[in-house]
């Protein structure tokens, strides 16, 4: 795996940011959770390198608005929705690649496209 | 001495021959001796014939035996006598005709008898005129209609007519008729106010010639008569006849007479009488107005012809009088001419003959009534309604009209456009609306016709449906007003139809449009919840499967980290608990807040909510009908939840015919009290296809639905509904079509 990439987890869920930590630190990936879109801008910086779990709900801003701004501060990072249907909350294609996983999660399934995300990130990176 | 008796007895026998009387001396045997020419003429003799005949040859044949008997006895015994006063002696002359005759006889000292002899023919003849004379004379006198009594000078009645001794005036009877006192009669009978005195002092006056005749009227004892008294008799034995007549029918007649002239003369309608040739000679006090006549004015300057203007002393003349001398009233319009100020008035006459004595005709009597107002009333009302005619027409107006008296009904040409017609097409009559109102409206529009043509100022306000031509019903808004005027029997209910199809076509679309709009809304708003309860139990479901995934990663290979187990079993279970929470809460929020439960009527609610869907046109097609057990206790429950309940029961039976292709379908709601007695029990039957046994088991599943559309939680939330008031609702799969049960608790506290 590669150096240097982190899962950014946004959801103003405790027990939801925990719990997924917990499952991907033991999976080896490294993760840093917020309690909301506007904390996690407040910390994320340009050379910051990895993908992002992001809870559709989220009080304040919400998640698509999370995305284009990520988008409009070239901050493009792979991301992966927790929703409760299959629904696109996103439809800005700049935004980059964009995954959909139905709560509750499948911890097989979510760490299969985490670890995809994160690949596509490493990829783009050394291009 | 015997010279003197010599004389004297030449001078008697000078007597005796001439003397005028006839004499016969006869002796003792009955032979005459002497007979004097008078004799001898009487009996058709001559003297020296009668000379020594037996009597008895004067007397007829017959009597002879006797007569000698009786002249025997006579002759034995003699002494002055007077024979036969009357008609018991007849004489027969020497031809032997008989007479009557009467003898006087005188004895004589020498034996002989001097009988004189007198026909009395002449006056037994006298006698019997007198007696004829008197009988008739009593025979008119008790013919006469009145009864007359001769009163002499003391008042004492001394005759009196039949009548009177029958009846005494009404004022005696029986003996007292003849024989009483009239001044006691009078004053016995007039002692109630009649004056007697002054009536006596009347009649003496007449009785003692200080006055002719008089005449006056009392009255006795309820019955008027008329008293009439005459002088009689003589100065010095004063007498008066006094006939009295029952005058009480001729009064009573007179005075219907005069009271049917108080009635003419006061009359309101003008009353006029003329002779034959027209001139006035009567008119009552109506006419006198009507003419502005004086009461005293004179009518013989009027002539029936200078009263009326020239037109219709024509109409008169051709047809008024003639009709009226052929004993046939007449009646019409008239104009008269007011002679004070040449005003004209219009009047309505009747007109007939007043029959004379003879055939001919004795004048003619005209009943007149002004109408001058009433025609001008008409005229005016003649042209407005031809004014509003034209209005209706020009105004397109559906107008529709019914005469009270006579049930006519009439229509303007746009009330038969709006159905399709032409104005000839439709005859005005009540038939055509009647049988074209809708089965469901007609009884409703009819009757309330009916009765607003009884109230006057009443106002018909009603909608309804009547068939057009292309055989589509349109809907109407009706609205009319009884017109009555001075005369009752003109009243019309005059209306005007408005065609409101469109606007309730359009009504029924908005009412549709908004429900349909708020199944959106209830739709949206029960995925919003569904979205806002799957979010909050995601939350924990998601934690709880991560921590699970965890927990399983630590206990596999070389991961193993106790602190880390304990924290991911233990959040694991922290967020079961949490997700079990929200469940809880979302149940006592449905509980709890929702419910608000009071005392219903249950029939008033299922009756409402039924009207309500009707109105809605939720039923179609179909029809629902209601069986009430009334009355019913009350029951305790949230009117809102009852009313969703029961509209999403019919709502459901409405569905399922309509999705079963049924055109035609009945929807029976049934309110009782349960088998168990303590709960009322609604129960709703459709006739569609059924519920299978299996769909009745899974029927009040959440999500479970045989409907095409929807979420399938409508019976789940009715079933929620009701159990939270503490009442069921199930399914029944028996008999035909769909049918559904709920219970409701009575309300303890009123009827226990």
């Amino acid at each position: 795996m590669s150096e240097g990439l982190t899962v950014f987890i946004v959801d103003d869920d405790e027990a939801v940011r925990d719990s997924l930590s917990l499952l991907l630190e033991i999976e080896g990936l490294p993760t840093r959770a917020f309690v909301s879109a506007e904390a996690f801008l407040d910390a994320v910086a340009l050379g910051d390198k990895g993908c992002l779990i992001l809870d559709l709900r989220l009080p304040g801003m919400t998640g698509s608005e999370l995305c284009a701004e990520l988008a409009r501060r070239k901050l493009s990072l792979p991301t992966l929705f927790l929703s409760g249907h299959g629904w696109s909350p996103c439809r800005d294609e700049t935004a980059g690649r964009v995954e959909f996983v139905s709560k509750p999660v499948d911890a097989n399934q979510l760490l299969a496209r985490v670890r995809a995300l994160l690949a596509s990130a490493d990829e783009a990176q050394r291009e | 001495m015997k010279q003197s008796h010599h004389e004297a007895g030449d001078s008697f026998r000078w007597v005796f021959e001439h003397s005028v009387e006839a004499l016969l001396i006869v002796d003792g045997q009955g032979q005459i001796r002497h007979a004097n020419a008078a004799a001898a003429r009487l009996f058709g003799y001559s003297t020296d014939q009668l000379h020594q005949r037996p009597l008895g040859d004067l007397v007829p044949e017959r009597f002879r035996g006797r007569h000698a008997e009786l002249y025997a006895d006579y002759a034995h015994q003699p002494r002055e006598r007077r024979i036969g006063s009357g008609l018991s002696v007849i004489g027969v002359r020497a031809d032997g005709s008989e007479f009557p005759i009467e003898v006087s006889l005188s004895p004589r000292p020498d034996g002989y008898v001097l009988a004189i002899v007198q026909d009395i023919s002449e006056r037994l003849n006298m006698e019997r005129r007198l007696a004829d004379a008197s009988r008739f004379n009593q025979t008119v006198l008790d013919s006469l209609p009145a009864s007359v009594c001769v009163i002499d000078e003391d008042g004492r009645i001394i005759a009196g007519n039949r009548r009177w001794q029958e009846s005494g005036a009404g004022m005696l009877t029986g003996s007292e008729c003849v024989g009483g006192n009239y001044w006691g009669a009078l004053t016995a009978c007039l002692a109630e106010g009649g004056a007697p005195e002054a009536l006596r002092a009347a009649v003496e006056s007449v009785l003692f010639r200080r006055s002719a005749e008089f005449c006056r009227e009392y009255i006795c004892r309820g019955r008027w008569f008329e008293i009439r008294v005459s002088p009689c008799g003589s100065e010095v034995l004063p007498k008066a006849v006094i006939v009295h007549s029952d005058i009480t029918l001729r009064r009573e007649r007179e005075s219907e007479r005069r009271r049917f002239e108080l009635l003419i003369e006061h009359a309101g309608e003008c009353v006029a009488m003329t002779d034959r040739v027209g001139r006035l000679t009567y008119l009552n006090a109506a006419g006198r107005r009507l003419l502005s006549l004086p009461d005293d004015a004179s009518l013989t300057n009027f002539r029936i012809a200078d009263l009326l203007t020239e037109e219709s002393s024509r109409v008169i003349r051709r047809q008024g009088l003639a009709f009226a001398r052929a004993r046939r009233s007449w009646a019409g319009e008239l104009r008269l001419r007011r002679a004070a100020d040449d005003g004209l008035i219009d009047v309505e006459c009747s007109l007939f003959a007043i029959p004379g004595d003879s055939r001919r005709v004795a004048g003619f009597g005209a009943v007149v009534r002004d109408v001058t107002e009433r025609k001008a009333a008409y005229d005016l009302l003649a042209s407005s309604n031809a004014r509003l005619r034209v209005a209706t027409e020009i105004a397109n107006l559906a107008v529709w009209d019914v005469n009270r008296e006579s049930g006519v009904m009439t229509f303007s040409a746009e009330w038969k456009r709006q159905l399709g017609y032409a104005a000839d097409e439709i005859a005005d009559r009540w038939e055509e609306w009647e049988s074209r109102l809708h089965p469901d409206d007609r009884a409703r529009a009819v009757e309330s016709i009916r009765a607003d043509l009884a109230v006057p100022g009443a106002r018909y306000d009603q909608e309804f449906r009547l068939r057009h031509r292309d055989g589509s019903y349109r809907w109407m808004h009706s609205r009319g007003t009884l017109l009555t005027g001075a005369d009752t029997r003109a009243a019309h209910l005059t209306g005007v139809n408005l065609d409101i199809t469109e606007r309730r076509q359009a009504e029924q679309a908005r009412r549709a449009r908004q429900l349909e709009s708020e199944r959106d809304t209830n739709a949206e708003i029960a995925s919003q919840t569904v979205a806002a309860l799957a979010h909050e139990l995601n939350q924990p479901l998601n934690a709880v499967a991560a921590y699970s995934e965890a927990a399983l990663r630590l206990l596999q290979g070389d991961r193993f980290d106790r602190d880390k187990l304990a924290h991911a079993v233990e959040q694991s279970a922290r967020q079961a608990q949490r997700a079990g929470r929200v469940i809880r809460e979302l149940m006592s929020f449905l509980r709890g807040s929702a419910i608000v439960t009071e005392v219903l009527d249950l029939n008033e609610v299922v009756r409402t909510t039924l009207a309500q869907i009707d109105t809605d046109g939720l039923l179609g097609s179909f029809s629902a009908k209601l069986d009430l057990a009334d009355p019913l206790p009350k029951v305790r429950a949230c009117r809102v939840q009852i009313e969703k309940v029961l509209t999403n029961l019919l709502r459901n039976a409405v569905e399922a015919m309509r999705e079963a292709d049924h055109a035609t379908g009945r929807i029976v709601v049934n309110v009782r009290t349960s088998d168990c007695g303590s709960y009322a029990q609604v129960s709703v039957r459709d006739s569609g296809p059924g519920l299978d046994a299996s769909t009745v088991r899974r029927i009040f599943e959440p999500l479970f639905s045989t409907k095409a559309k929807g979420l399938g939680m409508g019976l789940a939330i009715s079933r929620a509904l009701i159990e939270a008031q503490s009442g069921q609702l199930w399914a029944e799969s028996a008999g035909e079509g769909a049918l559904f049960h709920f219970t409701l608790p009575f309300d303890e506290g009123l009827t226990g």
